[in-house]
């Protein structure tokens, strides 16, 4: 590993994910206990509304949890969770970029941003419910074009002011879209996918990858990385910030110690849909593996 | 009288859960946060207020944001926009915040609303400027499906959408109140079809105006089926001067929201504890 890289003690960031709902627990005791036992990062998901029907299938196989119809907002449920907490990263996972104006996008992550002074983390993707993506007029066929055109009108925002862009999804004359984050140049971009195009896409206008443990094992890890390593430098970009995020996966020593041999700095366990007490539990419990 | 305060909240601002914590100590009633997701460097629209549009209008925080970050600094403040620029934002995505943001708050959110006045910011953001209210009346009757129907949908000329889920509900029963801002005669049919109350400017407005517009409504209300016993008049800008407070509040008003002017931190604060000093019961 590179001198100053970000996997090279290979000690594993520990996170955790939860689909916040008015039956779970709240964001407050949520991300402040997440806080407390020192986990490094509280990720939820997004989906602004849900169709009933739909065609589009579940990709676990499993019938369609009802907690995806009912999920809070991801950024105003994380702007409350950085009031109270200090360290703790505040990610989405993911943010299905598309469905939303990218100037809105650009003002909402800057301003969590700000509120939570730079612990945001921009996991993003391009949905996969195709009736869910016509409710907000996405491109379905070109929904990753339009969700790196999308990011680089963001990158745009939140570089110098004023900001003017023009590309295959969206344009828009010089306008001031600010606060700026406090993270430089931006929060880290980790882009959601297992395919080869992941990687391209990260190369092309990402800072990390955010896998699937469901599609994606040490060796896909491994073999990630080592293309990453390969497209960075033909892109002349600084490969030691890579954050690869593995979503999912065994809360165990054994599998944080395995993976982050292979490459990966962090894992984020999934919280199911519980009361309050078992999900204190399970986070004691996933606690116990931490360094 | 109830008093609230109106800030911009941006990176070199006081930050809004600090802003909102030291309210709430003081006992003001309620925090207000204006809304431009943008503003366009070229301008033909005239700044309403004096000189030229000042730097900070294109530097203000999300509101929805700001607005949750005060949520978990605080228990009583209510917390409200004071305006969402409704046709510059998406429904669904909308009705989602802002329920999410009443329940982070445990239900004080007031949702301030209005069309905007900055042509060449609506229009970069989706606004059909010269139906803007037309568009505004639709995706608030859109907004509220989402709040109060288990499968949502709505058939419109500017949003369409089929049967959907969109949950969390609001707190609040059956949503967080609607304010809708402006001096004309039309608010008033705005209010009566899809509002809970009106956001009048001081500068615009009278109390005889007050006076006037409260009876109205009432007798609108009554002749809508509605309950007016929930009705609020929100005054925006006033002068800090407890005689002035008094008169709105004779003439009908139930909220009188302070603004401050953009300052540093430092005298932003001592303009809060000098108003809360003076103006504060």
């Amino acid at each position: 590993m590179a001198a100053g890289s970000i996997t090279e003690s290979n000690a594993m960031n520990v996170g955790v994910f939860m689909f916040l709902t008015s039956k779970t627990i709240d964001v407050v005791s949520l991300a402040q206990r997440v806080e407390a036992m020192g986990f490094d990062s509280l990720f939820l998901p997004e989906h602004a509304a849900v169709p009933v029907a739909m065609t589009s299938q579940y990709p676990a196989g499993e019938e369609f949890p009802d907690e995806y119809r009912r999920m809070y907002d991801p950024f105003v449920a994380l702007a409350a969770a950085a009031t109270v907490t200090e360290r703790i990263k505040l990610g989405t996972a993911i943010a299905i970029v598309p469905e939303r104006h990218p100037l809105l996008s650009a003002k909402v992550v800057a301003s969590l941003d700000q509120v939570s002074r730079g612990r945001v983390i921009y996991g993003v993707g391009c949905g996969w419910i195709k009736e869910e993506g016509a409710l907000f007029d996405v491109d379905w066929r070109r929904r990753w074009t339009q969700t790196g055109d999308f990011i680089r009108a963001m990158k745009a925002c939140w570089g110098p002011s004023p900001a003017e862009y023009a590309g295959s999804h969206i344009r828009f004359p010089k306008l001031v879209c600010e606060p700026k984050p406090v993270q430089q140049p931006h929060p880290p971009i980790l882009i959601a996918g297992e395919l080869e195009q992941a990687v391209e896409r990260i190369a092309a206008y990402g800072d990390g990858w955010m896998p699937r443990y469901l599609w994606c094992k040490q060796a896909d890890i491994e073999q990630g990385r080592k293309r990453l390593e390969t497209l960075y430098a033909e892109a002349g970009r600084d490969i030691s910030r890579l954050d690869i995020s593995l979503f999912g996966g065994h809360p165990t020593r054994e599998f944080h110690r395995s993976f982050a041999d292979a490459g990966a700095n962090r894992v984020i366990h999934f919280l199911p849909m519980e009361p309050e007490a078992q999900t204190l539990q399970r986070l004691e419990d996933i606690a116990a593996t931490l360094p | 009288m109830k008093i609230g305060v109106f800030y911009m909240p941006t990176s070199y601002s006081v930050d809004p859960a600090s802003m909102a914590r030291h309210l709430e100590s003081r006992g003001f009633d309620s925090l207000w946060l204006p809304d431009h997701p943008i503003i366009p460097v070229e301008q033909n629209t005239p700044y309403p207020g004096e000189g030229e549009m000042p730097d900070y209008y294109g530097h203000l925080m999300d509101p929805f944001i700001a607005l949750a970050a005060a949520a978990t600094a605080t228990t009583r403040l209510e917390l409200g926009t004071g305006v969402a620029l409704i046709p510059e934002r998406n429904a669904l995505v909308t009705a989602k915040e802002v329920a999410t943001l009443d329940r982070v708050s445990g239900g004080r959110f007031q949702f301030g609303i209005g069309a905007g006045w900055l042509k060449e910011e609506g229009e970069i953001m989706g606004a059909v400027w010269k139906r803007r209210w037309s568009q505004t009346r639709e995706l608030m009757l859109a907004m509220k499906a989402c709040w109060t129907q288990e499968q949502a949908e709505f058939h419109g000329e500017y949003v369409d959408f089929p049967k959907l889920y969109s949950d969390p509900k609001p707190v609040q029963q059956p949503h967080p109140p609607i304010l809708i801002a402006g001096e004309l005669a039309k608010v008033g049919d705005r209010i009566v079809e899809y509002g809970d109350g009106w956001i009048p400017r001081y500068i615009k407005t009278s109390p005889a105006d007050i006076a006037k517009t409260r009876k109205e409504m009432e007798q609108r209300f009554r002749e809508a089926g509605r309950d007016f016993s929930r009705f609020e008049i929100v005054v925006f800008g006033c002068k800090p001067d407890r005689e002035e407070h008094k008169r709105l509040e004779d003439a009908g008003a139930d909220r009188v929201v302070q603004m401050l002017r953009v300052a540093s931190p430092e005298k932003t604060l001592e303009r809060v504890d000098i108003w809360a000093d003076t103006l504060v019961a």
